[in-house]
């Protein structure tokens, strides 16, 4: 057939919470045709993961109500690469059961007249009652400010995090961000949940790490290699997962569509290297060989920095919501923001495994969100480097230094910046330091623009909406 | 038939929409499923009108149909053959441009009537995006009917049998499709009612039928403005071989292609920068337009 080299047709759906949160658990919606939608109205199916924190069961319940009815809504299971949400989960089988899990459902508020709710109870979609104040605007004009909730589900940031705005015209006058999703950041036990579920892995490896090194455990050199592997493959499907949803922020079809295809292969070796066999690494367990799949990915990122480099993305990024240098260290930023102003601060440079494989950490000037895209992309380049080489060095069981645990308790760097996982007493405490800055440092770069433009300086910071620090 | 009846133009509109359908499928890289395709459309006709009783109940269903006459009466300006044409007015051009025009109103009363903050945004932008751009749009009408010494787009037509006006007037054609996208709002001008910008914008709340008329007249509307684009500029209907309307057929849909495929390959443009770009670039430059096409209009065409 003439078009059988093609994509198979796709659906368009409201994937909840997100599409870079399946993704980066290991379940790309894109590899089953899935196109995402923010606009509910457009949506032929919605996905949903069959339990969902308390958090966000308001805004699901909602989007379930404003999805065209008879949409098919498809309950998934979360991956097990997600960790779990932690105690209080609603059970969205529950719900389905009410709203029609591929059952034809009646919003009787619309068809009674009741019309679609504008009030703030309307968490999901995007927006609530507009709020008129009348006071002046910053110009001197009487201009009526508009002020709206953006988020928790179906808006270009990560679901879970949500931007208070005001808008004086279609200029932010006020940003204020709050990431929603809580896991307990003291948590008892050997074996504690991720802190943060777009970073599960990472934060299942330190935990590990940290548990292990306090035990006097002896971890055999091939798993802390194999660790290394994961934790990169790890950030290099984040920081992809991240330039996608920024693309399609965009409105640019084709880096979604080359950063896609940078994504399989990436996923593809993700599933090569399950967590499970990384952490215990047992002697007889063979994994397979990543090496194609690691060009292959390599390959697909050139062409993804093809494009990141041409002008095309600099005229919508670059000089937009700069963070310089100074305000970030005195903000407390720290991960790829940081160094995207030029400071050349990563956790990953006193790691002697890192050391070992002589990593030096990319650092970028201009601290705009050109900057901050350009600096994950060298991330991603990096991450893939380092995979190979760990994985090379863990078959040939190369030694590894001893690894080494501050007073501070262990340090890792994850895909948004440091995590840092300290036990006390019976309990661990998990922090990720700077996660709470770059909040409200992203929420200060978007005053004083164009509302689509502030929206693409609050996607560049790739922010998480998960708070970790107690 | 020598004219278009209402009927005639309806169904080109009918017809003419799931072929746009197929081509944004084609243009995207996609194996076209119309089986697929079909189930959305049944489900969204399915799903019941939203009432936004808060706001304007009126105007908010009243946009979707006026947003499709618009575009069903740009589409009857369009001549497709010789003998085979839409209204044939002495100022078909021009009414197709006056048709465009009336995007605007449509697609304001649809954010406005919405009443949602950035579906309100999105109606603002659209206001402000179809200020500057409806210029440009008719001062290139103005441009390629000087040669023809008519508005009737026959007479625009048949003056090109031996030239098509993309090679003598390129300029206006550079300044046509960027305007044209525009009043289709579609990528990478798709700013009213951006997805993720504005989580649908000016469309965000309608379902149902009236999300189904907002589709067809978007389709429609590109469907129209492709066949203008062929008529005043890629020769209309003349070609060897083939018959006319194919070779009219062929030539709107490498237009319309050419308009996806372009909207694929950019980022969609900032707001400050399309109307920066309209107003300091697009309408001088059309006014230059006006100027080279009097200068070709005396040299070649007298």
């Amino acid at each position: 057939m003439v078009l059988a080299g093609w994509r198979r047709s796709t659906t368009a759906a409201l994937v909840i919470p997100d599409e870079q949160s399946w993704t980066v658990w290991g379940q790309d919606p894109a590899a089953e045709g899935i196109t995402p939608v923010l606009d509910a109205g457009r949506a032929d199916r919605l996905l949903v993961p069959d339990q969902i924190p308390d958090e966000l069961a308001e805004a699901v319940r909602s989007a379930l109500e404003d999805v065209p009815s008879g949409t098919p809504t498809e309950p998934r299971a979360l991956p097990a690469t997600a960790g779990h949400f932690a105690d209080h989960v609603t059970d969205q089988q529950a719900n389905n059961h009410e709203h029609g899990g591929r059952h034809e459902h009646d919003h009787g508020g619309h068809e009674n007249g009741a019309g679609h709710d504008h009030g703030d109870d309307d968490q999901h979609g995007h927006e609530d009652m507009m709020a008129i104040t009348g006071d002046p605007s910053a110009d001197g004009l009487v201009m009526e400010p508009i002020e709206f909730s953006f988020g928790p589900l179906a808006s270009p940031l990560p679901g879970g995090l949500v931007a208070d705005v005001a808008l004086d015209g279609d200029v932010v006058a006020e940003c204020r961000l709050r990431a929603t999703l809580r896991q307990p950041a003291a948590q008892a036990g050997a074996t504690p949940s991720p802190a943060d579920l777009l970073a599960s892995a990472s934060w299942t490896a330190l935990i590990a790490a940290a548990s292990q090194a306090e035990s006097g455990v002896m971890v055999p050199a091939r798993a802390r290699w194999l660790r290394l592997a994961s934790i990169e493959l790890e950030r290099a499907v984040s920081h992809l997962a991240w330039l996608r949803a920024l693309a399609r922020l965009l409105g640019w079809p084709a880096l979604v569509q080359q950063a896609t295809a940078g994504l399989f292969p990436l996923l593809a070796c993700r599933h090569e290297l399950p967590l499970e066999l990384v952490l215990s690494a047992p002697r007889d367990a063979t994994t397979h060989d990543i090496t194609h799949l690691l060009r292959l990915a390599a390959a697909e990122t050139d062409r993804v920095r093809r494009l990141c480099e041409s002008r095309r993305l600099a005229a919508r990024t670059a000089g937009r919501g700069i963070v310089s240098s100074r305000a970030a260290l005195t903000a407390g930023v720290r991960g790829p923001i940081v160094r995207a102003s030029g400071v050349g601060e990563d956790a990953r440079v006193d790691d002697p495994l890192y050391r070992a494989l002589g990593f030096t950490a990319a650092v970028r000037e201009g601290g705009d969100a050109l900057a901050r895209t350009l600096l994950r992309l060298d991330e991603v380049d990096a991450s893939i480097t380092l995979a190979q080489a760990a994985r090379q060095r863990a078959s040939e069981n190369a030694e590894t230094p001893p690894p080494t645990v501050s007073p501070l308790g262990m340090i890792l760097e994850g895909p948004r910046g440091p995590l840092c996982a300290q036990r006390l007493r019976r309990e661990w405490r998990l922090s990720a330091p700077g996660a709470r800055s770059a909040l409200s440092v992203a929420g200060d770069a978007a005053v004083g623009l164009e509302w689509a433009t502030a929206l693409v300086v609050l996607v560049s910071f790739d922010l998480t909406p998960w708070t970790v620090d107690p | 038939m020598s004219d278009f009846t209402p009927l005639a133009i309806l169904a080109v509109a009918l017809l003419g929409a799931p072929c746009v359908w197929l081509l944004e499928q084609l243009t995207a890289g996609v194996r076209p499923a119309p089986g697929q395709a079909v189930q959305a459309l049944r489900l969204t006709l399915r799903s019941p009108l939203r009432r936004p009783e808060a706001y304007d109940n009126v105007l908010f269903h009243a946009a979707p149909a006026l947003l499709l006459l618009a575009a069903v009466v740009a589409l009857a300006m369009v001549p497709w053959a010789p003998g085979f044409r839409g209204i044939d007015f002495q100022a078909g051009a021009l009414l197709f441009a006056a048709a465009l025009a009336y995007v605007t109103p449509a697609m304001f009363m649809a954010g406005w009537g919405a009443g949602r903050p950035l579906a309100v945004v999105g109606a603002f932008r659209w206001l402000a995006l179809m200020l500057a751009y409806a210029m440009p749009v008719a001062m290139v009408v103005t441009a390629v009917a000087a040669p023809a010494g008519s508005l009737r787009p026959t007479d625009i037509v048949g003056v090109q049998h031996a030239v098509p006006m993309a090679l003598v007037q390129p300029l206006a054609l550079a300044l046509w499709l960027p305007a044209v996208t525009a009043v289709c709002f579609l990528p990478p001008f798709d700013l009213p009612q951006a997805d993720a910008e504005l989580g649908g914008g000016v469309f965000s709340e309608y379902r149902g039928l009236d999300r189904v008329l907002v589709t067809l007249a978007q389709r429609v509307l590109l469907l129209a403005v492709s066949g203008m684009t062929a008529a005043l500029f890629l020769a209309g209907w003349y070609g060897p071989l083939l018959p006319p309307a194919l070779w009219m057929a062929l030539k709107t849909a490498a237009v319309a292609a050419l308009i996806l495929w372009g909207g694929r390959r950019l980022p969609r443009v900032e707001v400050d920068r399309a109307l920066s770009l309209a107003w300091k670039v697009a309408n001088p430059l059309a006014i230059v337009a006006i100027v080279l096409a009097g200068g070709v209009t005396l040299v070649f065409y007298r």
